[in-house]
This record gives structure tokens, sequence and C-alpha cells, in this order.
């Protein structure tokens, strides 16, 4: 390389480096997150009982529609009050936000709920469906679980927890022995299947 | 039912007296499975019911070893008894029940109690492994209240056993689909007094 080419090369690179800098600070960044510490376990919270019900209407839509078969009413009786719970679940959760100040978290701010909601869509019957809603309700009784011995303090958010865990729980349990009559409760609850904060994208 | 009730002072630490109640309960929910599980019509009847007694009984057993590990670890004396105030009451109505149906929902009472004990004692532990113990066990008790509700409306709608098939399933009435889940949030109004089955 010649010693004009190297310099051409040099300010090329370099008139790059500055162009991308000048991009950096001209184009904002992401917004930082208005949820941090207990906050922020209560913002995945109330993000997770949006995806369940999100998920629980995706199931009643495909048993309305018929594609598996003859009607479970049993199961679509099941999936009606499970939204619901979770319905109020997230607004449980909602109002320790608001309380605090911070935004409701409307929608499903999730890094797996793309996933989650295209496995729903993909499955072919009723054990492919209510698996998947089933691993939301053990994740989400996991996640509780581990949440309340994470919370600092006393406050609502442990109240929260500690009352609805055991509803996430109850409707595994009773998921799993509504539809294949096999019992899904083990000793403990894994907490190591517990979410991160990480996985909130709000 | 009395409510939850605030130690006096000379008691035993506050987190020490929930464990020892804890594990009462738990030692009291062993007794009454092993009970039920030599009742003549558990011990010829239905296998998925002997199953679920079983597999109850075993949970809370490791329940009570996992309270009375947090109670020495707590600096308590760890409970070995069964719970005073429900012992006497509830073995009489063990002893009463004469068919799966009324035994499946005494046993889901004393699930009951338990799981809203442990719900409510959540909320007043301060050391945060003992509060996730308490919803951790609290949520299984609860997923067993919810398999005997499903179980006795079965019982009681002339059905055997629950869904073993897809065609079973599609089968049962849509009351079952609901009686294993009947509340949003878990209540706490039947809890025992913090000192219920403390040590003396």
């Amino acid at each position: 390389m010649s010693g004009q080419s190297r310099r051409a090369f040099t300010l090329g690179v370099t008139g790059l480096w500055v162009g991308l800098t000048l991009d950096a600070c001209s184009s904002p960044g992401p917004a930082p997150s208005p949820y941090s510490g207990d906050l922020r376990t209560v913002a995945l919270a109330a993000a997770l009982e949006n995806q369940a019900a999100s998920a629980y209407r995706a199931v009643d839509a495909a048993l309305r529609a018929g594609k598996f078969g003859k009607a479970i009413p049993a199961l679509a009786a099941f999936v009606q009050t499970a939204t619901a719970h979770h319905v109020r679940h997230a607004a449980i959760w909602n109002a320790i936000l608001q309380d605090a100040h911070k935004p409701t978290i409307t929608g499903t701010p999730l890094s797996g709920n793309a996933q989650l909601m295209s496995a729903i869509g993909a499955a072919s019957d009723v054990d492919a469906i209510v698996s998947a809603v089933q691993r939301l309700e053990i994740q989400a009784a996991q996640t509780y679980t581990a949440a309340a011995g994470s919370l600092k303090g006393l406050g609502p958010a442990v109240s929260a927890a500690a009352t609805i865990a055991p509803v996430e729980a109850m409707h595994a349990a009773a998921l799993g022995y509504l539809v294949s009559g096999r019992s899904a409760v083990v000793s403990l609850l894994d907490t190591g299947g517990a979410l991160s904060t990480k996985t909130l994208t709000a | 039912m009395t409510g939850p009730s605030t130690a006096p002072a000379s008691e035993a630490p506050l987190a020490v007296q929930v464990l020892q109640t804890a594990a009462a309960l738990e030692n009291l929910a062993v007794v009454s499975y092993t009970t039920a599980a030599g009742m003549p019509f558990v011990a010829a009847g239905s296998a998925q019911l002997r199953a679920l007694i079983a597999r109850n009984r075993a949970h809370h057993a490791a329940h009570a070893q996992a309270f009375n590990q947090a109670v020495a670890k707590a600096g308590g004396a760890q409970q070995h008894a069964a719970d005073a105030r429900y012992a006497a009451s509830l073995g009489r109505s063990l002893a009463g029940a004469k068919e799966p149906s009324s035994l499946a929902g005494l046993l889901d009472e004393l699930e009951g109690i338990i799981a809203q004990t442990c719900t409510r004692y959540a909320t007043l532990a301060v050391d945060g492994s003992v509060r996730s113990l308490f919803v951790n066990i609290a949520s299984v008790e609860a997923q067993h209240g919810a398999e005997l509700l499903i179980f006795r409306t079965l019982l009681n709608g002339g059905n055997a056993e629950p869904g073993a098939t897809a065609a079973d399933a599609r089968a049962l009435p849509a009351a079952v689909g609901t009686v294993g889940i009947p509340q949003f949030v878990y209540p706490t109004a039947d809890a025992s007094a913090i000192n219920e089955g403390a040590v003396h």
C-alpha cells in the first residue's frame, strides 16, 4: 500500500468512525426502563399476567373455532375463569405500579412472548395447547414464589405474590387433572424455573 | 376460626412461632392422610384416590421436615406434634367419613387451612427464604385442594376418575372445569394463630 492510499484508507476509516459516532449521538438510544428494584419485579408480574390472559384468549378462540373437534365443556369453562383471574391479577400488580407513580403494564413486553403465542397458534391438539398454558401457570407460580423471597420488605408486592402464586399453581394442577387425569403436583415448586426480570423488555 | 394473633413478648420470636405452627399443621396432615389410607373404602376403592392420598401424605411429611429445618436454623425447637387445635375434631370427623366424597371434602378443608396459614405467614416473615418457603408450600397445598375438589365433584357426579383419555375429558361437564379454581386470590381468613402450634 502506498503512502497516499494508506492515508486515504485511514481517512476513510476515520470518516466512517466519526460518522458512526455522530449517528450514535444524533439518534436516541432505547429509553431507560422506568422500573427498577422491586418495581421491576412487579412490572414483570403484570406482564406475565397480561401474557397469560392473551394466551388463554387464544386457546378460547381455538376451542370456539372447533380447531380440536367436538366441544370440551370443562376445558372451555376453565379457560374463561382462568382468563378472568389473570386479568384481575394484572390489575393487582398494576395498582402497585400506579401507587408508586410508575406507568402500568398494558401489553406483554416479554422476550419470550412471540415464541409462546406462535406455539399456541401452531398447536395441533388439545394436549399441546394445554401444555403451553400449563407451563405459563407453573412459571408464574415459580416466579412469584422466588419474588416473595427477593422482594425487599413486607409491602403490597409480597402480599400479591403470596396470594396469587397459589392460584396460579391451582390453575396448573387443575388443567393437568382435567385434561389427562395426570397430576402435575410435586412436593415443592422449583424456583429455578422462575423468570428473571431480564426477560422484561419494558 | 381465630385470626392470627400477636405474640406476648415472653414467647419465642415470631419467625420461630410461625414455623413451629406450620410444622404442627403439616404433622396433622401426615396423621390425617395416614388415617385416610387405612380406611376400608380407600384400601378397597379407587386406585386414583389411594395414589392421591399416598402422594399428598409424602408431600406433607416433606413439608414438615422443611419447616422443622427452618425452625432449627432460626434457633427454635422443632415441632413434631400434630396441631392440637384441630387434631381431636378432625380425628372425629375422619372417623365418621364412610365414603370417598366426604373424605375428600375433609382433606380439602385441611389443605385449605394449611395453605391459608402459609399464605398469611408469608406476609409476616421478615426472612426472605422463609417467605419463599411459605409461598411455595402454600401453593402445593392449594394444588392438593384443587385436585381433591375436582375428584370430589367427579365422584358426586357419578364419575370414578377424571379424564384419563381425551374422550373422557370431552365428556366432563363445564362445572368440573371451574370447581378446582374457586378464587382469584388465595384467602387467609382461616389462617391459624401464629402461636397455635408453638413448642412450649
